[in-house]
């Protein structure tokens, strides 16, 4: 079950991993992380959550994941903008 | 004076040994990677032209899925495939958009070929290795602590591998086509960035201890899914089904250019995965170097030309051998190393992957407590199966008729062949393949 909570300052904590958290500083932290944001949302997993969210969770939260999504989704701009 | 040898010192020169062994062993996959990537080329080229740019790079995308199912499978068996996802799942999305990486690329360089020509727009997408030092630096340590000389080695090989890449296209090029320039020098640059960032997820698994039979499978799995999405949203399902049909009797070689691009892959990943991208990216791209030979000596490109021309081909391929030479020499030393093995257990942490599993992969070798791979029965009906698709396809080909010279063929081919043989046997008596 998730619960949403929405976003605010003080929900940033070391167990809190935001979009773009740089992987070299995280760790462990973001594998130990109870909270995941989408579209602006936390949302809270209960410690229950099945390991498979989590590691959607962790890839999502990893800058490098994001550095070939951004590439790619250009390069599909770019594809429809010559064709 | 002697110095005496403590189980400690031992071990640090079994250890050196070992990672000496190994970049040697990236090095010699990154040349076997170029020939066999350029040799994928060669089928495609017997392909008469008619068929749409889409559906050519769709039938050699399947070609890639089915190979998947016949050699790698036969290498280690599926069981191994499903061991990795067990330790390490996030990689299969890793895997897949790379794969959807490689497709959008694919499908540019096309675009960038009809509209600029090979000259100008082979060299912007072999910018990619230039973009692959970056990353590499950037996200995984790679060339840090390397010393002035390796990073003068290696940027400035790649830089000069790219001057060579030049002069061969334009001594390659018989006429650039001159509608549309800008469109087509966007479309060989975004393919450049696109290949260049392919390599992200490469390292990525290969930190983790992605096998990299492993990796091409959910690799064409991303590159099927994007290829087709793209056919279909860009020609529609019933005419391109009515183009597939129209193109069976060149359905074979297209996709043997597949099986042969497999081969040329899985050598590039072993690569990345022994000397990294910033290395391994430039060596791979040596294929520009055996594509002008196939072009030159078989296909009988640039027959009767001038030969400031010809001085042109020479220059380029110095250039390009010098560039190759400068960046196998410099292999990564100790401290490097060392900072590669931080990003592997940063990655390592950071996905909750065991750190021996990493550290074991990373050397090339099984975890103490890995099963043995095997081979199941649902391996060999995969092969079987896609033999059997070969081989129906093989039978409705025709042979075009094109200037063919079966002389050069053979050499190329019989060199092409040594390098997979000396190569293959080198990963599997070093590494058996992990």
């Amino acid at each position: 079950m998730l619960s949403v909570k929405h976003h605010k300052g003080q929900f940033f904590s070391r167990n809190m991993i935001p979009f773009f958290s740089d992987s070299i500083d995280r760790g462990k932290a973001a594998r130990r992380s109870t909270l995941w944001r989408i579209g602006g949302i936390w949302m809270e997993q209960n410690s229950r959550t099945d390991q498979t969210r989590s590691w959607v969770a962790i890839v999502l939260t990893d800058i490098h994941f994001w550095v070939p999504v951004a590439v790619l989704i250009g390069g599909l701009l770019l594809l429809r903008f010559i064709h | 004076m002697e110095i005496a040898l403590t189980p400690q010192n031992s071990t640090a020169i079994q250890d050196t040994s070992r990672a000496r062994k190994l970049q040697v062993l990236g090095i010699l996959s990154g040349f076997s990677a170029g020939a066999w990537l350029s040799a994928a080329e060669a089928p495609t080229k017997l392909v008469s032209i008619g068929i749409s740019p889409m559906v050519i790079s769709l039938i050699t995308v399947f070609g890639v899925f089915l190979a998947r199912w016949s050699l790698p499978a036969l290498i280690l068996g599926n069981s191994s495939v499903r061991a990795d996802v067990r330790r390490a799942p996030h990689l299969i999305i890793w895997a897949l958009i790379a794969g959807c990486l490689w497709a959008v690329a694919n499908t540019l360089t096309i675009f960038a070929i009809r509209d600029i020509g090979l000259s100008i727009a082979f060299p912007l997408w072999n910018s990619n290795s230039l973009l692959g030092i970056l990353w590499g630096f950037l996200f995984f340590n790679e060339l840090r602590q390397a010393g002035w000389r390796r990073w003068a080695g290696v940027l400035g090989g790649a830089l000069v591998m790219c001057v060579g890449a030049a002069l061969l296209a334009i001594a390659s090029s018989t006429e650039a086509p001159a509608a549309h320039s800008m469109r087509g020098v966007w479309a060989a640059l975004g393919a450049g960035v696109l290949w260049g960032t392919m390599y992200i997820p490469y390292r990525k698994a290969y930190l983790t201890g992605m096998n990299p039979l492993s990796f091409v499978t959910f690799f064409t799995f991303g590159e099927l899914g994007m290829m087709s999405a793209l056919a279909v949203s860009y020609l529609g399902l019933a005419p391109l089904w009515r183009e597939l049909m129209g193109a069976r009797d060149v359905l074979f070689w297209l996709m043997l250019g597949g099986f042969i691009w497999v081969i040329g892959d899985l050598f590039q990943q072993y690569a990345a995965k022994y000397v990294g991208i910033s290395r391994g990216i430039p060596l791979s791209n040596t294929n520009q170097l055996w594509g002008l030979l196939w072009g030159i000596l078989v296909f009988g490109e640039l027959h009767g030309r001038a030969a400031s021309l010809y001085a042109q081909v020479i220059g380029g391929s110095l250039l390009m051998m010098l560039g190759v030479g400068a960046i196998a020499l410099s292999s990564a030393t100790g401290k490097e190393q060392t900072r590669w093995k931080e990003a592997a257990r940063r990655e390592g942490e950071r996905y909750d992957v065991a750190h021996d599993y990493v550290e074991a992969r990373m050397d090339g070798r099984q975890a103490a407590n890995e099963a043995k791979p095997s081979r199941s029965a649902l391996d060999w009906l995969l092969v079987a199966g896609a033999t059997c698709v070969f081989v129906v396809l093989a039978a409705m080909a025709r042979v075009p008729q094109m200037s063919f010279r079966w002389g050069p063929a053979a050499l190329l081919i019989a060199a092409t062949l040594a390098l997979f043989f000396v190569c293959g046997a080198n990963l599997w008596r070093t590494t058996r393949f992990h």
